[in-house]
C-alpha cells in the first residue's frame, strides 16, 4: 500500500498534502454528519422548539372555586392579596457572596485578580459582612413593615432553605439515577471514575433556587404598597470612609481604592425582595368561639350557664390543605384528566394547551376535599397568545373554578368540635372514666361522625385533635407530634378500628335474616361459651361481676341482647354463621370497599376496612367467626362505616352511599342489605331500650355519688349502642432510638357509642357515630360525647 | 483590458523598472489561488447576507415584509468586505519573497501589540476587555485585533524560517518552531482568547508536515500533550471549565443545562435544526433568530443563521465553499515550487481550515464554545480583513511564478538524514544536497 502510494505520488510534499486534505476531509465529513442529523434526523422537534419561543402567552390569573357547607356557608374562598417573597440566592447568603466578590474584584481591581485564595478571602471578609449585615437589615425592615416578627422570618427562611436542599437533593439523586442507567444502557461498565462523573454531572441547579419563596403571605395591602414602592430603591452601601476602612481591614491600604468606588457600590435597599400578586385562600370558620351549656355535661363537669370556646381549624381534615410546591405527579395527574375527563376539552385553547395546567407559584390541594375536587375548584386561567412573527392573536378571558357544595354543616361541626376540645373535659381521661392504661388528664383523640338518615348525607365528620399551628393550612407546618396524637390524620375515615360490640345489632339482623338464627328463639347465657373453660369466650358481665344474663335460665331475646349487649349471644351467632357469612355481612356495610365521599387522597382517604387478619393473611377460622361476631378479631372499620351502619339499619337495609361532597344528584338507595324486617325492629327495639332501660348498657353513667342517665336532650328519641373494643396496646419511644425505650403510652380500650336519634316518636333521623381512642368504656367514655352531640344537632335546628 | 495588460500593469507596480518580459515571465494567471477568491467572495457576500438576516427588523409587521435594505451590521461588513478586498490585492503584488524577509519585523511588531494589550495601565479608551477578552485596540473609527494580523506574521515567520532547513525532521530541531509558536499563543492566551490561539498549533503542525518531519514526531507531541491535558484544567479559568462541563452535559444527553451554562450552544443547534433541509423563509429565521435569542448570531454563532436560513442544504454549502478555499490553497501550495510558498499556502490553510471546524464543530454541539469567528462570513474588520490578506498571500504565491529551485523542496528519501560530508561541508538531506545553514 505504502509503495503503491509512493509510486502513485513521488513525491514527500504532496503525498504529505493529501494528507492533510484527507484529514481536512474526515472533519469536514464529521461536520456533515453531525449537520444531518441536527437538520434531517432531529429537525421537525427542534423547529418546534424553536417555534415555541415565537408565541409570547400571558396569563390572566383564575380564582379557584369556593368551598360551601349545606346551608350556603363559605367554608374556603381565594381572595386577592399581596406576597412578599425573598429570592432563593438572597436567603442562601449566595447574593451576598457574589456581590461581595463583584465588589472586591471592582474595589481591588488588578490585585484582586493576582490574589491567591488565601489573599482574596481577606480582601472579601469586610464586603461579605457588610453585605451579610444588609440581608439582615433588610429582613430586620421587612419585619417592621409588615408587621411579622423577625423570629418567624427567620423560621420561614430557615424552612425554605431546608425544603429546597430536600428537594435538590431528591432531583439530583434522580438525575444520577437516570445518568447511570443512560450509562449502563450504552454497554459501558460503571467504573468508580463514571460514578464520580456522573455524581459530578447530576449536580444542577434546581427552579426552587432561581425563585423567591413567600416570607409573608396575605400581605396587608398598605405594606405592599409601601415595599412595592421601595422594592426598586437602591442604596450606597458603603459611604467613602466606611470603604477605606473596609479596603484598611483587608489590610490593603495605600491608595488601592479607585475614586469614586464607593458610589459604585450600590445594592437594592430589599435585595430579593418580590412583591407578588397573589390569591389567599380564606377560611371564615378557621377559627370560631362556640358556647356550650354546662347544665348538660356529665354531673362531675356540671356547671351553671354557658362556656365560650374557641375552636380552631374547623372542617381541617375535609376541606384539606393547599400547598404551594408543585411536583411531578401534580401536572402528570392535570395530563391524565385532560386525557380522560370529558369535559376536559374547554379547558384548552385551540392550539391544545390546558388552561388549567400548574404554573409555578399555583397553589394545589394536597389533601381533602380541595385535592379530591382539584380540578372542578382550579378554574382556567386567561389567556393571551400573540404570534410574535405573524401578529396573530388567540384570547381568553378567565373561567373562575366551580364551587363545591359540602353537605358538612359547618356550624355543626365547629360544636362537635368545641365538645372534642380537650378544655371542655369529655376527651381528657377523667377519674370517672375507669381508665386504668392511660394516665387521668391526659388528652384522648377521637373522631365523630353524623349521617343524616334519609340522604346519607353527611353532616358532620370530625376528628380530634386538629393541627394548631397557624400554617395548619398550607401544610408546611412544622410541630412534631407523638403518633397516637397526630392531629393531621382523619380518624373518622383513615384510621381502622376494631367495630367492637356497636356491629351487634347489625349482625343480629343479618344472621335472622340469613337463618341463622329464629327471632322468637333465645341463648341462654351461661357466662363463658366453652363449657369446660370459663377463661376464653366470656361474657363481659360474667367477665366483670361473675354473672350472667340468664340468671334465672331464661334465654336471652333478640332485642335484650342488644340491650344488655350480651356476648353469649353474639359468640353464639358467630358460631352459627361461620367466617364466610360474616364476612359477606360486613362486606355489606362497605367493610374492605371504603366510600367515595369525594374527600380522596392524602390524608383525607377513606380507610376501607378489613376483614382478616393484618400482616400474615393467614386463614381464618372459627375461633375469629365467634369473635367478629361482636366485632371482635380480624375486622377493623371507621366511624364512617359505623355511622352508616346505623343509618342502613334505621333505613331497614336500604343502601345509600354516604357522601360529603353534594353534587347536586338526589340519594337513591343503591341496594339492599339481606337484614331481616322484623329482626330490624328487635334490634331498633334493643337500641332504645339500651339508653332508655335503666339496666341498658348505655343508659346511665355511674359516679361516686351515684348514677345519671347519659342523654338529657328533651324532645328526642335515641336508640344507642356502647362499644367497648379491645385494642393493642400502643408503644411511643418518643426519640425514636430504639424500640427497647419504648414505653406504653396506651393500654385501654377504644370507646364507642353509636346513636340513632330523632324528635320524638318521628323515628331515627340522624345517625351518629362516636369514637374515643383509648378512651375505655363506650358509655361513660363516648356516651357523653354522643350526649353532646346531639345536643350540637337540636342546637343547630335538626334535632328539638 | 486583455490578460496580458493585467500581467504588465501589475509587473509595472511590482517591478518598476524591471523588462516587460521579465514580469510578464514571472507571472501566472491561472493559478489555483482563482479558486480561494471565489470562494471568499461567496462566502462573505453570504455572510453580509446572514448578518442582515441576523438583525431583527422591530416588529412582527416588519418581519413578515422582510426588510427592504441591508441592516448597519452588514453594510458595516460590505464596507470591511471592500477594505478585505483592497488588503487582498495589496498583499498579493510584492513578491512574496520580500514579504518573507519582513516577516520577522511583522512579527515582532504584532508581538508589541499583543503585550501592550496586557499592559494594566493603559487607558481603558484605548485597550478594554468585551466579554473579558482584552483583545481590542481602539483606534477610533475602527478596532485592531493584533492577534488576527500575528497569524498572518506567524505563518510568514514560521514559512520563512523553516524554508531551507531540514532540522524539523528531529526532534531537537523542532524546538524552535514551537517556541515561535509559543510566544504569540502565550500572549494571546493570557487576553484571554483561547479561541484564536487554539489555531496556532494546527497551523504549525501543518507547516511540520509539509516540511517532512517525521510524523512519530508529531504523534509523539501529541499523544504526550493529550496525556498532559488534564493536569491543565485546574488552571484554567472559571469560565473555561465551565465550557468543557458543558459540553460533557451535553453529550451526555442533559438538556437540564440548555437554560444556562449550555445556553449558547444548545440555543444554535436548535435553531440549526429548525432549519431542515432547506430552510426557513426569511422573515421566519429573522423572526426565529430574534426570539430565540442567539448570542453572537451575526458573528460566532452566524454558521446557525445559514443553517437555520437555508437549511442542510445551505450548511453543506457553506462548508463546500469553505473546503473550495483549503483545496485552492492547498493547489497552491501543490504547484508552487520553493519552499517558503508550499509551506505559506499550508501554513493559512491550516489555519483557515482549523477556524472553519472549530468554528462550525462549536455551533454543532462537537467542541467547547469559545470565541472564534467564522472566516469570511462573520462579522468584523479585522477577521474579514485578515482572512481576505491570506486569501491575497495565497494569491500572491500562485501568481508568482518561480524558477525552480536547484531541488525540490522537502522532498526526502531514507537515508537523507545520515550526516554526509559534501564540498558545502557535513550536511544532512538529500544525499548532502540540502543546505546547511
Amino acid at each position: 500500500m505504502r509503495r503503491l502510494i509512493r509510486s502513485a505520488i513521488p513525491s514527500m510534499f504532496h503525498r504529505r498534502l493529501v494528507l492533510q486534505l484527507a484529514v481536512f476531509g474526515v472533519a469536514i465529513g464529521a461536520l456533515v454528519g453531525r449537520l444531518g442529523i441536527l437538520t434531517l434526523a432531529e429537525g421537525g422537534e427542534r423547529l418546534e422548539q424553536a417555534e415555541s419561543r415565537l408565541v409570547r402567552t400571558t396569563w390572566t390569573p383564575t380564582v379557584r372555586g369556593r368551598i360551601l357547607d349545606r346551608t350556603g356557608r363559605i367554608l374556603a374562598m381565594d381572595r386577592p392579596s399581596y406576597t412578599a417573597a425573598v429570592r432563593f440566592d438572597v436567603l442562601s447568603g449566595a447574593w451576598a457572596e457574589r456581590g461581595a466578590a463583584s465588589a472586591a474584584r471592582r474595589v481591588f481591581g488588578e490585585r484582586w485578580d493576582a490574589a491567591d485564595d488565601g489573599e482574596r478571602a481577606v480582601m472579601l471578609k469586610p464586603f461579605l459582612d457588610r453585605y451579610s449585615a444588609h440581608v439582615d437589615r433588610m429582613l430586620d425592615r421587612l419585619s417592621e413593615m409588615t408587621g411579622v416578627e423577625r423570629a418567624v422570618l427567620d423560621r420561614r427562611a430557615e424552612r425554605t432553605l431546608a425544603v429546597v436542599a430536600r428537594t435538590k437533593e431528591a432531583v439530583v439523586i434522580a438525575r444520577e439515577n437516570r445518568l447511570v442507567r443512560q450509562h449502563l444502557s450504552s454497554g459501558r461498565g460503571l467504573s468508580d471514575a463514571d460514578e464520580a462523573r456522573l455524581a459530578e454531572a447530576a449536580v444542577t441547579r434546581i427552579a426552587e433556587e432561581e425563585r423567591a419563596h413567600a416570607m409573608v403571605p396575605d400581605l396587608a395591602d398598605e405594606a405592599a404598597f409601601a415595599l412595592r414602592r421601595l422594592e426598586t430603591r437602591r442604596v450606597p452601601l458603603f459611604t467613602e470612609a466606611e470603604l477605606a476602612r473596609a479596603v484598611g481591614e483587608a489590610g490593603a491600604s495605600g491608595g488601592a481604592v479607585s475614586d469614586g468606588a464607593a458610589e459604585a457600590l450600590y445594592v437594592d435597599l430589599f435585595p430579593g425582595l418580590v412583591i407578588e400578586d397573589s390569591t389567599d385562600r380564606v377560611r371564615p370558620f378557621d377559627e370560631i368561639d362556640v358556647r356550650i351549656d354546662r347544665s348538660t355535661l356529665p354531673g362531675p363537669m356540671r356547671g351553671e350557664g354557658y362556656e365560650t370556646v374557641r375552636v380552631t381549624g374547623v372542617g381541617w381534615h375535609t376541606l384539606g390543605t393547599l400547598r404551594g410546591r408543585i411536583y411531578g405527579e401534580d401536572h402528570e395527574r392535570r395530563r391524565e384528566a385532560v386525557r380522560a375527563l370529558p369535559d376536559a376539552s374547554s379547558w384548552l385553547t385551540a392550539s391544545g394547551v390546558d388552561r388549567g395546567r400548574y404554573l409555578e407559584g399555583d397553589a394545589v390541594g394536597s389533601a381533602g376535599v380541595e385535592r379530591a375536587n382539584e380540578n372542578h375548584l382550579r378554574g382556567l386561567r386567561g389567556l393571551r397568545r400573540v404570534r410574535l412573527d405573524t401578529g396573530t392573536v388567540e384570547s381568553h378571558e378567565p373561567e373562575a373554578g366551580h364551587d363545591v357544595h359540602l353537605t358538612i354543616d359547618a356550624m355543626l361541626e365547629a360544636r362537635i368540635r368545641a365538645v372534642l376540645e380537650p378544655g371542655v373535659g369529655l376527651t381528657t381521661v377523667q377519674p370517672w372514666h375507669g381508665n386504668d392504661g392511660v394516665p387521668v388528664g391526659e388528652t384522648l383523640a377521637g373522631a365523630v361522625v353524623v349521617i343524616g338518615v334519609d340522604t346519607g348525607d353527611v353532616l358532620a365528620c370530625v376528628s380530634t385533635p386538629v393541627p394548631s399551628g397557624s400554617e395548619r393550612w398550607s401544610g408546611d407546618g412544622d410541630e412534631d407530634y407523638p403518633a397516637f396524637l397526630d392531629p393531621t390524620v382523619n380518624r373518622a375515615i383513615s384510621v381502622p378500628y376494631p367495630p367492637g360490640s356497636i356491629v351487634k345489632p347489625l349482625v343480629l339482623s343479618a344472621a335472622v335474616a340469613r337463618g341463622y338464627h329464629r327471632l322468637g328463639s333465645g341463648i341462654v347465657c351461661t357466662g363463658h361459651l366453652l363449657e369446660n373453660r370459663n377463661d376464653v369466650y366470656r361474657c363481659w358481665i360474667y367477665k366483670q361481676y361473675g354473672a350472667t344474663h340468664s340468671p334465672t335460665g331464661e334465654p336471652v331475646r333478640a332485642a335484650e341482647s342488644v340491650k344488655f349487649s350480651c356476648n353469649l349471644f353474639y359468640y353464639t351467632l358467630g358460631r352459627r354463621l361461620g367466617v364466610d357469612e360474616l364476612r359477606g355481612i360486613y362486606g355489606d356495610l362497605g367493610v374492605g370497599a371504603g366510600f367515595e365521599l369525594g374527600v380522596a387522597g392524602g390524608i383525607g382517604r377513606s380507610w376501607p376496612g378489613k376483614v382478616g387478619t393484618v400482616g400474615t393473611e393467614r386463614e381464618l377460622g372459627m375461633s375469629d367467626a365467634i369473635m367478629m361476631a361482636m366485632g371482635q378479631g380480624p375486622v377493623t372499620w371507621t366511624p364512617m362505616h359505623a355511622a352508616n351502619s346505623f343509618a342502613v339499619l334505621a333505613r331497614g337495609g336500604a343502601w345509600i352511599e354516604p357522601r360529603i361532597v353534594d353534587d347536586g344528584s338526589v340519594p337513591i338507595a343503591e341496594r339492599m342489605m339481606n337484614l331481616d324486617p322484623a329482626a330490624v325492629g328487635e334490634s331498633l327495639r334493643g337500641l332504645k331500650m339500651a339508653v332508655d332501660d335503666a339496666n341498658g348498657t348505655g343508659s346511665t353513667i355511674g359516679f361516686a355519688d351515684g348514677r345519671e342517665r347519659i342523654f338529657n336532650v328533651p324532645g328526642v328519641d335515641v336508640w344507642g349502642k356502647t362499644g367497648t373494643a379491645q385494642a393493642p396496646s400502643l408503644r411511643y419511644d418518643p426519640d425514636g432510638d430504639g424500640p427497647e425505650e419504648a414505653r406504653v403510652v396506651r393500654s385501654s380500650e377504644h370507646a364507642w357509642f353509636n346513636v340513632l336519634a330523632g324528635p320524638e316518636g318521628e323515628g331515627p333521623r340522624y345517625a351518629v357515630s362516636v369514637l374515643i381512642e383509648y378512651g375505655g368504656g363506650g358509655g361513660r367514655v363516648a356516651g357523653p360525647v354522643a350526649n353532646q352531640v346531639l345536643h350540637a344537632l337540636s342546637a343547630e335546628g335538626y334535632l328539638p | 483590458m486583455s490578460a496580458a495588460d493585467v500581467r504588465t500593469g501589475i509587473g509595472r507596480v511590482v517591478l518598476g523598472t524591471q523588462r516587460r518580459a521579465a514580469v510578464k515571465a514571472g507571472l501566472v494567471v491561472l493559478t489555483p489561488g482563482w479558486l480561494c477568491v471565489v470562494a471568499a467572495l461567496a462566502l462573505s457576500l453570504l455572510g453580509v447576507y446572514s448578518i442582515d438576516v441576523s438583525e431583527f427588523v422591530g416588529s412582527a409587521a416588519g418581519m413578515a415584509s422582510g426588510s427592504d435594505g441591508l441592516s448597519a451590521s452588514a453594510w458595516k461588513q460590505v464596507v470591511f468586505l471592500i477594505i478585505g478586498l483592497m488588503a487582498a490585492t495589496l498583499t498579493a503584488l510584492p513578491h512574496y519573497r520580500w514579504l518573507g524577509l519582513v516577516s520577522w519585523p511583522a512579527l515582532v511588531v504584532c508581538l508589541g501589540l499583543l503585550v501592550f494589550l496586557l499592559v494594566p495601565f493603559v487607558p481603558a479608551s484605548i485597550v478594554s476587555a468585551r466579554n473579558g477578552t482584552r483583545g481590542w485596540i481602539d483606534l477610533g473609527p475602527v478596532d485592531l485585533q493584533p492577534s488576527e494580523l500575528t497569524k498572518i506574521a506567524y505563518v510568514l515567520v514560521v514559512a520563512h524560517y523553516m524554508r531551507y532547513r531540514s532540522s524539523h525532521r528531529t526532534i531537537r530541531g523542532l524546538i524552535v518552531p514551537g517556541l515561535i509558536t509559543a510566544v504569540p499563543v502565550g500572549l494571546i492566551t493570557l487576553q484571554p482568547d483561547l479561541g484564536t490561539a487554539s489555531l496556532f498549533v494546527p497551523s504549525l503542525f501543518a507547516m511540520l508536515v509539509a516540511a517532512g518531519a517525521r510524523l512519530r514526531h508529531l504523534f509523539i507531541i501529541v499523544a504526550c500533550a493529550a496525556l498532559a491535558a488534564p493536569a491543565v484544567y485546574p488552571v484554567l479559568k472559571p469560565h473555561q471549565k465551565t465550557r468543557i462541563v458543558a459540553l460533557m452535559r451535553q453529550y451526555q444527553g442533559d438538556t437540564a443545562s440548555a437554560q444556562d451554562i449550555n445556553f449558547q450552544s444548545y440555543t444554535a443547534q436548535t435553531l440549526i435544526g429548525a432549519g431542515g433541509v432547506a430552510g426557513v423563509e426569511e422573515s421566519k429565521s429573522r423572526a426565529l433568530l430574534h426570539y430565540n435569542r442567539l448570542p453572537e448570531r451575526h458573528n460566532d454563532t452566524v454558521f446557525a443563521v445559514v443553517v437555520n436560513r437555508f437549511g442542510f442544504i445551505g450548511g453543506v454549502g457553506l462548508l463546500a465553499l469553505s473546503a473550495v478555499w483549503v483545496v485552492g490553497a492547498f493547489a497552491t501550495s501543490a504547484v508552487c515550487r520553493t519552499p517558503e510558498g508550499r509551506l505559506l499556502c499550508v501554513g493559512l490553510a491550516a489555519f483557515m481550515a482549523a477556524q472553519i471546524i472549530v468554528n462550525v464543530g462549536m455551533n454543532i454541539g462537537l467542541v467547547p464554545i469559545i470565541g472564534i469567528t467564522l472566516p469570511f462570513v462573520s462579522y468584523g474588520g479585522s477577521s474579514m480583513v485578515t482572512v481576505w490578506i491570506m486569501t491575497g498571500l495565497v494569491m500572491n504565491v500562485g501568481l508568482h511564478r518561480d524558477m525552480r529551485p536547484y531541488r525540490s523542496s522537502f522532498e526526502y528519501a531514507e537515508g537523507d538524514d545520515k550526516p554526509v560530508e559534501s564540498a558545502f561541508g557535513v550536511s544532512a538531506g538529500f544525499s548532502g544536497r540540502a543546505l546547511t545553514r
